[in-house]
Order: structure tokens, then sequence, then C-alpha cells
């Protein structure tokens, strides 16, 4: 009988944070002979991950709170018995050591608890949660309940917990930020997942994830600066939460006069509180740029503009702070959008269907809307109409677009944002799809990401251009600027060089990305 | 180390029986035999508190004799020239002293290895480890960046010495009251 080239194991009960588990899994595969390595907890995404990784699940029954070590091997049969059993006993040696990481000595000694760190900075006023979401509301709650403002990074807090935490915040004036909130920017420093911009005039409220980052550097690239950028977690501004934080922010950044102009972004609110929003915005007498991708609100009115993009919002934001006019510098920008279907012509058409492979959830969502105007419906696991929802994550439809941060693919695993490997993969295996034309994708740069996206993402690029030839072309968006730790221009030069064609923002890359399928 | 201990990191051969003679100008002291003046100021309760989280993190075997107050149990609990039982009693015993209250403990002869009986028995006559003193004179004090130095510098002492006698010293300084 023929030796297995996969191992598993489960190591029942254990818990180890994501980004432990990637730079164990890198190290494997830097071991000769491991082709795929994969530690994650076994939820059922993880399980399908895997499957779709080519390994072998039957017999597997590891829960959400166990975690699998998988590991497979292309080396000759002879040899692998004593590989992958090296390769587990390496995981487990990693596990107790992990590689990369810092030991926890050797300085100052560092609060391990909430009242432990406020013995130290009595004057703080703001905690990061990044906890397991289970546990992150009490957290929160602990924290609100000692004055602090909140940044809730973590995400998978029950939507009840969220409302009660947002309550008992805002009877205090206290912000919550979060619960999914991956960037801020208070005075100008930020928070999390977020862009080396400079400072300035503008003030962003956000759902806080890649549309905020956007935005940010948008304004930058125009050369206008943000004061605060304030995430509310995406679930705010829908009708379970009621937009309580969103509220909160508006009226706290319309009453700091070092902010000249007021930015309000996101996926589209419930109605009711959209009206809530644009009241709160109006009455606040101060030039201000709503920017709801998609959103139902229509037409500039009372000094607040409508927008519909994220560029066009950064757009009329940056002319505003300028002191110039909002409304031509959105005509201006729709005009070099029309400059697009010349490129497009100058890239070549291509016959198919489009696929989008996202990091950044706003971005998903923005890409949608402007690739449905152009090619018809998009199917999604975050699609714009029900009907539109990809049954399985990981298999594409027609015209597709997959938004990787998803809790789907972060539950037990990193963000796509910091480890890009599985969507490296899915570039390859929609190239291998003979009636793909187009694989769009974002490159989401800052604190906190990747250290080299683009590399990490240029192996699955070439093995895909290997395989489909020129019946493809890459599209991509880089959300970054040159003072980021991964330098914007740095990262362009990799993907151009590999015939990826960069786009200065999303919205010029997802129309890029129809057009060239246009007709 | 302590008042009758030294720490000698090589000798030269030596005959069985031949005398070593120690000048102690020549030695470099790392013992105070007093403790110092002063008490806890009250803002570093939390962060002192959450040291008592030692025992659950890395110091378990501690725990079930420290819930039943059978402090006696833990002399000699651990691996170690010092166990961690002793460095626990020994941080318990300077921070009941540091704050002018009796030990309930006392040391049981042969119960534990020779240097860290020492080591206890200097801790119940009020001496106390130079680094562990420049730890209680900043809970004295209102200087953050002295108690997170000073702190650090025994919690990275030894495997688990350092942690287990912050533990001990915790228990001392916040839960006193109760017991």
């Amino acid at each position: 009988m023929p030796s297995s080239n996969q191992r598993i194991e489960i190591i029942r009960r254990t818990y180890y944070d994501s980004v432990t588990l990637m730079l164990v899994a890198k190290e494997l595969l830097k071991t000769g002979g491991v082709s795929v390595a994969s530690l994650s907890m076994g939820t059922e995404a993880n399980y399908k991950i895997m499957g779709s990784g080519g390994f072998d699940l039957g017999g597997v029954d590891a829960t959400p709170n166990d975690l699998i070590i998988a590991v497979k091997t292309d080396v000759p049969e002879g040899e692998r018995e004593a590989l992958l059993e090296g390769a587990l006993e390496k995981a487990k040696e990693y596990l107790a050591n992990p590689p990369g990481r810092k030991a926890d000595s050797g300085g100052d000694y560092r609060p391990k608890s909430l009242d432990g760190a406020l013995s130290v900075l009595p004057g703080a006023n703001l905690a990061l949660i990044s906890v397991a979401g289970k546990y992150a509301g009490d957290v929160a709650m602990d924290c609100i309940g000692k004055g602090l403002n909140v940044m809730l990074y973590s995400d998978n807090v029950p939507v009840e917990k969220e409302v009660e935490i947002k309550k008992a915040a805002a009877e205090k004036g206290l912000l919550v930020m979060g619960p999914d909130c991956g960037t801020i920017i208070v005075r100008g420093v930020a928070m999390g997942m977020a862009n080396a911009c400079p400072t300035g005039p503008v003030s962003i409220v956000a759902a806080a994830g890649t549309g905020l980052q956007e935005v940010h550097v948008q304004l930058a690239k125009r050369g206008v600066g943000v004061l605060h950028g304030i995430g509310t977690g995406g679930r705010d501004v829908r009708r379970e939460v009621g937009g309580i934080m969103c509220l909160q922010a508006v009226n706290a950044l319309l009453a700091d006069d070092e902010v000249k102009v007021l930015t309000v972004l996101g996926k589209p609110p419930a109605p009711e509180v959209e009206q809530k929003i644009l009241q709160a915005v109006k009455a606040g007498k101060k030039p201000a740029v709503l920017g709801f991708i998609g959103g139902e609100a229509k037409g500039d009115s009372g000094g607040v503009f409508i927008c519909r993009e994220l560029e066009e919002t950064a757009a009329v934001a940056a002319a505003l702070a300028k002191g110039e006019d909002g409304a031509r510098a959105r005509e201006n920008l729709f005009r070099e959008y029309e400059s697009l279907r010349q490129r497009a012509e100058t890239i070549g058409r291509r016959k198919g269907f489009l696929r989008g492979l996202y990091s950044g959830g706003t971005l998903c969502y923005e890409g949608q809307l402007i690739a449905r105007d152009i090619l018809g419906p998009i199917r999604s696991n975050t699609p714009l109409e029900k009907e539109m929802k990809l049954e399985d994550s990981l298999k594409s439809e027609q015209h597709s677009m997959v938004d990787y941060g998803e809790d789907e693919f972060t539950q037990g695993r990193l963000h796509p944002m910091i480890d890009v490997s599985l969507r490296a993969e899915r570039i390859y295996e929609e190239a291998k799809d003979p009636e793909v034309g187009v694989i769009l994708f974002d490159v989401v740069l800052g604190y906190g990401c990747n250290d080299n996206p683009a590399a990490g993402l240029a192996e699955g690029i070439r093995k895909a251009q290997s395989a489909a030839g020129d019946r493809i072309a890459f599209v991509a968006s880089i959300c970054g600027v040159d003072t980021d730790p991964q330098n914007a221009s740095e990262q362009r030069r990799i993907l151009e060089e590999l015939g990826v064609h960069v786009c200065e923002s999303n919205a010029r890359a997802a129309r890029l990305a129809a057009m060239i399928l246009e007709g | 180390m302590g008042p009758r201990t030294f720490l000698v990191e090589t000798l030269p051969p030596l005959r069985e029986g031949e005398r070593i003679t120690v000048v102690p100008a020549c030695v470099q002291a790392t013992y105070d035999p007093a403790l110092p003046a002063g008490k806890m100021n009250q803002r570093w309760r939390g962060l002192v508190g959450e040291w008592r989280d030692f025992l659950a993190d890395e110091l378990e075997d501690l725990q079930e004799p420290v819930i039943r107050r059978a402090w006696n149990e833990l002399i000699g609990l651990g691996p170690g020239s010092t166990p961690a039982g002793d460095d626990f009693l020994s941080g318990r015993a300077s921070g009941m002293l540091w704050q002018g209250n009796a030990v309930p403990f006392h040391p049981v002869p042969g119960r534990t290895t020779w240097l860290s009986e020492e080591m206890l028995r200097d801790a119940l006559a009020g001496g106390i480890w130079f680094r562990a003193k420049r730890l209680l004179e900043a809970l004295a004090s209102e200087e953050p960046e002295a108690v997170t130095k000073s702190a650090g510098n025994i919690a990275d002492w030894g495997h688990t010495s350092g942690r287990a006698w912050l533990a001990g010293l915790a228990e001392a300084l916040c839960r006193e009251r109760t017991g």
C-alpha cells in the first residue's frame, strides 16, 4: 500500500494566535520537501480551505477549539514517512518557541492586565482590544467602566453585545470603535492597519477598514492630510445598532474646531440611519462629504456632498480642504475615468469572466458596484444583492468577487492583508478556469499589513501566467503611499514587472478590469 | 550572594579540607540587611495584583497550597536550587515585613535545599536582594519607569525564581488584609 503524502495531527483544546500559526506554517515551508503546511483551528471554513488545498480530511474530527497541523509533501514515497514525521515534530517545537517572535524578557516589565496598565499609565483614555470575539465584549465593558474609549479590533462579537457596549459608552460620552475595526487615526497617529499619511484638516468617520485606508491614501495623493479617522465597525450603521457610534463620532468631530472638513463613508447604512447621519451632518454647518458606497442618498445639498465611491469622496473632500470647488473636482475625476477605456484598448480586450480577489471589504463592495454597471451581475460572498451570493466562496461562478477579509476566512486564520498566501493560491486556481479573462485584486499597504504583499502574490501570478498564458489580464490597485513601510512605488514595480496593470485607486482598477472585458 | 553565601564562578583545583579565605571588601555585595522605608503607593495596586497571575500561568503547583494558605507546604516545592515555593515565600515574607506585618510561617529545617533555607532565613530576618529592594523603593514612589524597570529586572531572574518571588510579594501586598 502506498504511503500517504500528507500527515494531519489534531491538538485538542489548544489555542494559538493566528500570527504564531502563520509564522510556524511559513517556517515549515522552508523545510525541504514540505509542499503545503497549514496550521489552523478546526472551523468549518478552515476544513473547506484545507480541502481546497488538496488535503484529504477523511476521519479528521477537530472542533473549532482544536488546532489542526497538516503537512503535505511531494518527495518520493520512500522518503515521505520520515519527512512528514519530522515536519510535525518541528511544528510542535516551533509552537513552543515561535520563530520570529521576540522573547518576552530582557526589558522593562510590561503590564498584562487592564488594572496593571492603568497603574502605569493613569492618563490613558483609549484601550485597544484584540482578544477572541466571545470575550471581547466583556473586556470592552470593563474598559468603558474605567472611562476608556475603545478600539475593538476583535471580530466575531455578537451584535447584541455590540449594542450593549455602544449604549453604555454613549451614556458616558465615550467611543467604541469597532468591533472588527482594523484602522483608526487619532490626532494623526494611526493605530492598527493604517498608512503613513500626513496630518491635516480632514477627519473621517468610517466602518474602519480599507474604506478608511483608501480615502486616507487618496487624500494624501492630493496633498491633504487627516486629523482623525474614527472607525465604528461595519455593523454600526445597520438597523440593529442604529448608527450609535457613527452619530457620536460625527457630533464629536463637528464640535472640534480643528476639523475643517468632515467625511463619513462606508457601505450603505440602513435608510433611517442614513437619514439621521445626513441630518446631523447638515446641522453641523461644516463642509462635509458623505461617501456611502452605492448609498440611497443622492444630490449635493446644503454644503454636504453625496458621493458613491471612495476616490470620488476623497477628491471632493480634498478640494473642499483646499478651498476649491468640490463639484468640479468630481467632474474632473470622472473625465479621467473615461480615459481608462483607451487604456483597456491598449492592454487588449479579453473574453470571459472577471474574478476579483480582495483583502478589503469596502474595496470589494465598491469593485462590485463599479463592475456591475459595466458588466452586469457580479457574484460574491459579500454580494450587492442576496441572490448574487456565491454558494461556495471558494468556487467562483461567472463574474465573481470574493472578500477574503470576511469572517469565514479569518476564524483562526490571519487577515488576508497580513497573510496573502490564500489569495496567491486562488489566483492560480482562477487562472486554470478557461472562462476567466481578467483577474482583479487589491494590495493594501501600511503598518500592520504584510511587509511585502506584492512579492507574496507574485508566486501565484507567475503560476497563473504559466497556466493561462496571455488569456488573462491582471489588474491591481495599491492602497498605499511611498512613506508606508512597504513603499507603494516598490510594490508597484514588483507587480508591473510581472505584467500586472496597476491603477492609482480601487475605483480605477475595477473600471479598467471591467472595461477590458466590455463588449 | 546572601549574608552567608557567595557566588563563585570559578575556583582553582582544591584539595579536600583546604580552606578558602574570602575577603569581604573584595566581594560585590548584592544583598541588603534592611528593608527600605515607606509603604506601597496604592496607585500600583492594580499592577502588583496581576503578579499573582504568575501562579496560574506557570507555577501551577504552588496554587493549591496558596489557596489553602498552607504556607509550610510551599517550602521546598518545585525544582531548582531555590525551589519556586521558597521564592514565593521569600517574596511574601519581604512584603509582609515591609508593610509592618508579622510573617505567618517559619522555615522548617531540612525541608528544602541548603541555599534556599539560607534565603528564607535571611528574608524572615528582613534582609533583601538589592534588586528587590529597588522594586520596593519604586513601589513607594510615583515613578512608573522605576517600577517597570525594577519589576522587569526581577521577572527575568532565574527560570521561575523572579516571577515566583513577585507572586509572593503580590500575595503579601494585595491580599494580606483578607488573610
